[in-house]
């Protein structure tokens, strides 16, 4: 079984991940969004209503990203999508993360080799 | 296929709603993403109700409560922004504080406009904000009582420093009695809510830390209140000047008070003058000799912005009521030889000492420094001599 990520450590990256999903797909919903991330992560990231809304709503306000109302029945969702802005910020924002993924990597694993 | 009926979907929504949800756009995403996770496990056949409760028992009920704060604070940029001005004019504001501070130790000019628009920029720019700011930001909130006493001390202990050095009005409520007072309600209700949540300690830092910064700040600028060399000089020269006139006058009336020997109202007048002119002379050197203990002729620079000489001097075996008596009789004296209206007008308007009938300007020159002390007495002494001579001279 995966080993559970927490939502501490989550929290910086969560925006680069809603970013990179969004990037990769003309439009998602909050769930979609929750979804995606849980399959392509194994499992091992299970994001939290509570943790992905907030996120979702401050690169609304920020601009980088745009909404789009769909009545279904008595439901109302929402989409979401990358704005102009949204998609050359996204792209060096990723570029960026994974630059910081590989530094992490360095500092965990000095001596690759030995591991 | 449809697997939520709309009854499911209004059941939803009014228990979200319960549960914190208030926002519109936030309700309707919130029920969507509820009903996207149930219709899951309605396809593997359970049933609503306990599709919802399972999903509920995995969500602690404070999560909506946050949720919707957080959206709030992460969207709101009006708040965004009121927090990049508070730390602006919180940054603005001690800086100048601190440049008026420097400005007053040397005596250099400037100095009392530095630390007025400094301390108004904290007080009225930065204090508020951060006082709203740090109350919003909380998700279960505590007592407003307390933002608002803290925010009451804070202005009082910023304000009355201030007002002290800049010798305006109200010093003695902004300066004694306001702070004491309230910071004997703001400590007990503070530590009370402190001590019922233990574990909010993030916010109890910042408090304790601006609180101890502003009040070391504060203190700071009482040590440092030295009155400007401005006023020194300017008092000096009018002390000095003072002095000169009231020699002109002493000699003229001397001489006039030795033509009209003899008179019985002449010799009233003549008492009292001479006890108050004594009284008065004796008040200044003793001031003079307090800061000047090694009684060299000409008082340093330094002796003239003595701030202790006026008041130890004056509280003295009871200097004030004697001062103010002896005020009292030549005054009287003078005025029933006063000859007509006009006459009156002018004794009156030459010795009407407001500053030790009036408890506060009383207490205001209390705290006056040698010099200005030295000035003030000075010019009593000269508006005796011209009202004394108003008086001979119409008598003759």
């Amino acid at each position: 079984m995966a080993i559970m990520i927490s939502n501490d450590l989550l929290k910086g990256s969560l925006r680069t991940i809603v970013l990179k999903l969004l990037a990769e797909n003309q439009q998602l919903y909050g769930y979609e969004i929750t979804q995606k991330v849980e399959e392509l992560s194994k499992g091992s990231i299970k994001l939290t209503f509570g943790a992905l809304y907030p996120v979702l709503h401050k690169l609304e306000a920020e601009g980088y990203v745009q909404t789009e109302t769909v009545n279904i029945g008595k439901r109302i969702r929402i989409y979401y999508k990358l704005t102009k802005d949204g998609k050359s910020w996204a792209a060096s924002k990723l570029d960026e993360f994974i630059e910081y993924v590989k530094v992490m990597n360095y500092i965990l694993n000095p001596y690759p080799s030995m591991a | 296929m449809n697997y939520l009926t709309n009854e499911n979907i209004d059941y939803i929504y009014s228990d979200v709603q319960k549960k914190g949800i208030t926002m519109t756009g936030l309700l309707n995403e919130m029920v969507d993403h509820i009903c996207c996770c149930i219709e899951i496990e309605l396809k593997k056949g359970n049933d609503f109700q306990t599709a919802y409760n399972n999903l509920m028992n995995t969500v602690e009920d404070s999560t909506f409560k946050n949720l919707q704060h957080q959206d709030l604070l992460s969207t709101n940029l009006k708040f965004q922004n009121m927090k990049k001005a508070m730390f602006l004019t919180g940054l603005i504001g001690t800086l100048l504080l601190f440049m008026g501070v420097m400005f007053k130790i040397q005596h250099w000019p400037g100095a009392g406009i530095c630390m007025v628009l400094g301390v108004f920029s904290i007080v009225f720019g930065f204090l508020p904000m951060f006082f709203y700011t740090s109350y919003v930001e909380q998700v279960e909130k505590k007592n407003v009582f307390l933002y608002i006493l803290g925010y009451l001390t804070l202005i009082f202990l910023l304000l009355g420093p201030l007002f002290k050095i800049m010798h305006w009005p109200l010093t003695d409520i902004l300066f004694y009695y306001g702070p004491l007072t309230l910071a004997a309600l703001f400590l007990p209700v503070y530590l009370v809510s402190v001590f019922r949540k233990v574990n909010e300690t993030k916010t109890n830092f910042i408090f304790i830390i601006v609180i101890l910064g502003i009040g070391y700040t504060s203190l700071f600028m009482l040590t440092s209140g030295n009155v400007s060399l401005e006023v020194i000089y300017k008092c000096d020269s009018t002390y000095h000047q003072n002095l000169k006139i009231t020699g002109l006058f002493a000699a003229k009336n001397d001489s006039l008070i030795a033509k009209l020997q003899g008179k019985q109202q002449i010799e009233t007048v003549k008492a009292n003058a001479v006890a108050l002119k004594n009284e008065i002379n004796d008040l200044m050197l003793k001031m003079i000799h307090y800061a000047n203990p090694d009684a060299s002729t000409e008082i340093e620079i330094k002796s003239k912005g003595n701030k202790k000489a006026c008041r130890k001097i004056m509280d003295q075996d009871d200097n004030t009521m004697k001062l103010n008596d002896l005020l009292q009789k030549f005054r009287n004296s003078l005025l029933t030889l006063a000859k007509d209206d006009f006459q009156k007008q002018i004794i009156d308007a030459h010795t009407d000492f407001n500053l030790f009938n009036n408890i506060s300007d009383y207490s205001n020159f209390k705290n006056y420094t040698l010099i200005e002390a030295l000035a003030t007495l000075s010019s009593i002494q000269k508006n005796l001599q011209i009202s004394e001579f108003e008086i001979l001279t119409s008598i003759n």
